[in-house]
């Protein structure tokens, strides 16, 4: 795919000057026999898997959170001072142009981390067990950490650059790989980290290291939970990648292509159906599954928002052209397969919620009567609010056709509330949590409303639907009339 | 000869302002395109656009025949683009700044070498060759982005206020360079301020004033259109002479009498009237011991444009 990334030739060869490293390799390697000199001293009886698991937090820290500051700090430089549009220019692909900052920006965190890690290995290499699970482990660590410095990257290259150089030396991304080892044990499966991290005391480490490690790892070591849990790393790492690429190729779309938006659909949903299934098999609802839903999904239901409501210069153009060429602003659009699609679904919505209600037995009809109705009612109000929505920024959804960003929107934050109002049971409460409203919703207001729930979740999308609508044909209105009266002058 | 850069009613807006404003013209293959006009006159933005950093509002721009909202890629291969502020990275070494942008561009690896010392030597960095970038001076980073713009050899370049922070030796040096560029075939397109110097080297240019494109063209039609000339004439006697000189030729605009008792008269018409002014001098009986036209400045243009436009 590449011959060659010029930018992390260029960024290491600033940041692996050996005049200014060498005091970095220095200081790593005193911190190293430091440690070991330690954990000796202190008569600890298994004093070489804690030096393992010191060397495996080490590297963590070193590539997740080292590593992710380098690149938000890097990134938002660049964008400030104007050289990520230079590059932009060149004919390097933007696969080139990411995976040049991730290599480069983080190259002093890499090379501190395969200090970290071959000194971890040397202390694994007494007790005689294979060395595989510690090199699974680092691989895994590895993984995780390139995910979080992705999502650094994106998030980097959707948050305006001022906001992220206020601090100066720190990125707020760093926060992200910070916080996702403290997600409650019982969901950890369910995220993409180094599980190790939550069990970092050595008395865990005694009995034996292997099994240990498998155990913590891989959750119980069964291997279903890993896999899925390396699966959602990966997919959810070339999600995150995807994205990011695409932000770097097009600055000024706001939303993504029709073939990444249908990858973003499949993924989304390969992720909810595997995760409903692990959930599933779970005895009890976890109230810490909300928290990573919203964690995780609101950072992608942003880029959603941010992609289907147009940008101002998109707005802009239409009415100048509209003024220019004298034409008058059509009252109807007709190149709008978003539009279109919006439409069919919230029908879909309204027709299935309708038939199934019809399927319950009398006394159960009775039951969701009340909010069916509600529900009928709340779903026509946002078909017109998302229809509206769609008028208000033809310019856009015309040119890129992002109709399944609008479906995907819709399945992700309509479907689950709706079926949830047909069933109260398990399947329904993780449902439920699909839709990152009604989980944030659900993980405030107690078991009991969850009718409320839903109908709250329909109810908020549908006023932040009208608010967007708002906003931007008001301002579109303003821009036409003032445009209209420079011409008229 | 067809136009290399074409721009057909462009609209540039930003949140309040309309930088670039219902601006054409074309720029042929080959020429040294100069453009000039007061701060804030959208000259940054208008070349921005060319080099297809900023999105237009409306209006069509096409390079090499090819329409710029379509096909960005092949375009930006074409063009070297040195903004008025040209980033760098300040921690690395002159060569391997360059090097950066050579292999960004394909420049293949067993010649990378060979163009970064030919561009250096171009604008005399080459004893800076190991030195870090962020230890330059100004004017040498200046110098070091044009040899970055040039490294890739593109075809068209777009120059932002390339002579500002150089001094007269660079610029001397800067305008050379740009004379060779042309001489290869290349198309330049440069904005600056200094401009008794641009004259001397530019071919066509363009005058923009609050976003508007008040004329555009080769110098020499742009002098013809504009149609003023200008004459410094000494005479003998200075007493009572200005009568005679302004009042009965009608093509005369102005004359003023500069500090060495010689007198600028400004003329509206081509080379005849200006024999026919020489004639109804004589003819009026002063004694003209000096008649020399003077060539139109872009200065003279500018400012005259400039007044046109705000009258
Ligand atoms: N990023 C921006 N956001 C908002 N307004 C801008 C932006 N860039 C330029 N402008 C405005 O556009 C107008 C034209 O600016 P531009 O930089 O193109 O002028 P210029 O001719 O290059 O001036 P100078 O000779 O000072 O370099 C100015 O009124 C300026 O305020
Ligand atoms: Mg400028």
């Amino acid at each position: 795919m590449f011959r060659e990334l010029p930018l992390a030739t260029a960024h290491m060869r600033m940041r692996l000057r050996l005049s200014r490293l060498y005091l970095t390799l220095i200081g790593h390697a005193v911190v190293i026999v430091a440690l070991a000199i330690i954990l000796r001293l202190s008569g600890e009886q298994n004093w070489l898997p804690s030096c393992v698991g010191v060397c495996l937090l080490v590297q963590y820290l070193c590539l997740a959170v080292g590593g992710c500051n380098a690149i938000g700090y890097g990134i938002s430089q660049e964008i400030k001072s104007g050289l990520l549009s230079f590059h932009r220019l060149t004919p390097m692909s933007p696969d080139a142009i990411l995976l040049g900052y991730i290599f480069g920006m983080a190259s002093r965190s890499y090379l501190a981390w395969a200090m970290w890690a071959v000194a971890g290995f040397l202390f694994w290499l007494p007790s005689a067990v294979s060395p595989l699970p510690y090199l699974a482990i680092s691989g895994m660590i590895v993984l995780s950490a390139f995910y979080f410095q992705l999502v650094t990257a994106l998030s980097t290259l959707m948050v305006p650059a001022r906001l992220e150089t206020k601090h100066k030396a720190t990125s707020p991304s760093i926060l992200l790989p910070i916080c996702f080892p403290f997600v409650p044990v019982d969901t950890i499966f369910l995220t993409p980290i180094p599980l190790a991290l939550q069990f970092f005391t050595p008395d865990n480490m005694a009995p034996d290291l292997r099994q240990w490690l498998l155990q913590v790892y891989f959750f119980q070591a069964t291997w279903p939970a890993a896999v899925y849990s390396l699966f959602l790393l990966v997919v959810l790492g070339t999600l995150t990648y995807f994205v990011a690429r695409y932000k770097i190729a097009f600055e000024n779309r706001p939303a993504f292509s029709k073939r990444h938006a249908l990858f973003i659909a499949f993924t989304l949903f390969v992720i909810i159906i595997g995760r409903t299934m692990q959930y599933v098999q779970r005895p009890d609802p976890i109230p810490g599954l909300f928290f990573y839903l919203v964690c995780g999904f609101s950072f992608i239901t942003i880029s959603f928002i941010f992609g289907i409501i147009p940008k101002r210069l998109l707005i802009r153009q239409h009415c100048v052209r509209l003024v220019e060429e004298k034409c008058r602003d059509p009252w109807w659009h007709d190149a709008a397969p978003a539009m279109q699609a919006t439409l069919a679904l919230v029908g879909l919505c309204i027709a299935s919620q309708n038939i199934v209600a019809g399927l319950l037995p009398p006394v159960m009809q009775e039951m969701v009567r009340h909010s069916l109705l509600m529900h009928n009612g709340l779903l026509v109000v946002l078909a017109v609010c998302l229809v509206g929505l769609c008028e208000g920024c033809r310019i856009h959804f015309a040119k890129d056709a992002n109709s399944v960003i609008v479906v995907v929107l819709a399945i992700w934050w309509l479907f689950p509330p709706i079926l949830f109002t047909m069933d109260h049971g398990q399947v329904g409460h993780c449902l439920l949590g699909i839709s990152p409203l009604a989980g944030f919703v659900s993980a405030c207001i107690p078991d009991s409303m969850p009718q409320l729930v839903a109908t709250t979740s329909i109810a908020v999308t549908s006023i932040a639907a009208l608010g967007a609508l708002f906003f931007r044909q008001k301002e579109r209105h303003s821009l036409m009339r003032k445009l209209r009266e420079n011409t008229d002058r | 000869m067809n136009p290399i850069i074409e721009v057909d009613n462009l609209y540039v807006d930003f949140d309040n302002v309309t930088a670039v404003a219902g601006v054409s013209f074309s720029v042929e293959r080959g020429h040294i395109f100069g453009l000039v006009g007061p701060n804030g006159a959208g000259k940054t933005t208008l070349l921005r656009v060319l080099a297809t950093l900023q999105e237009p509002t409306l209006g069509k721009v096409s390079i090499t025949g090819i329409p710029l909202s379509d096909h960005a890629e092949p375009i930006r291969r074409k063009i070297g683009f040195m903004p008025d502020f040209p980033p760098v990275y300040e921690e690395l070494k002159v060569w391997e700044f360059l090097d950066l942008y050579a292999a960004a561009y394909d420049v293949p690896r067993e010649t990378r070498r060979a163009r970064c010392t030919r561009e250096l030597e171009r604008v005399s960095l080459m004893e800076k060759r190991e030195a870090l970038v962020g230890e330059l001076s100004r004017g040498m980073k200046q110098r070091l982005t044009l040899a970055k713009t040039l490294i890739y050899d593109p075809p068209i370049l777009l120059l932002d206020e390339p002579a500002s922070g150089l001094d007269p030796l660079a610029r001397k040096q800067l305008y050379d360079i740009l004379l060779d560029l042309r001489q290869e075939g290349r198309t330049v397109m440069i904005s600056s301020h200094i401009l008794s110097e641009m004259d001397k080297f530019c071919t066509a240019m363009g005058i923009m004033e609050k976003g508007k494109m008040v004329s555009a063209g080769k110098l020499s039609e742009i002098n013809q259109e504009q149609g003023k000339r200008r004459v410094r004439v000494r005479l003998l006697e200075e007493d009572g002479v200005q009568q005679k000189m302004h009042k009965k030729f009608p093509g005369v605009k102005s004359t003023t009498l500069e500090h060495d008792r010689s007198w600028t008269v400004v003329l509206s018409g081509d080379d005849r009237t200006l024999a026919a002014y020489n004639k109804h001098l004589v003819t009026e009986g002063l004694e003209v011991c000096e008649f020399t036209p003077l060539k139109v400045s872009m200065e003279d243009i500018l400012i005259q444009s400039g007044a046109t436009h705000v009258s």
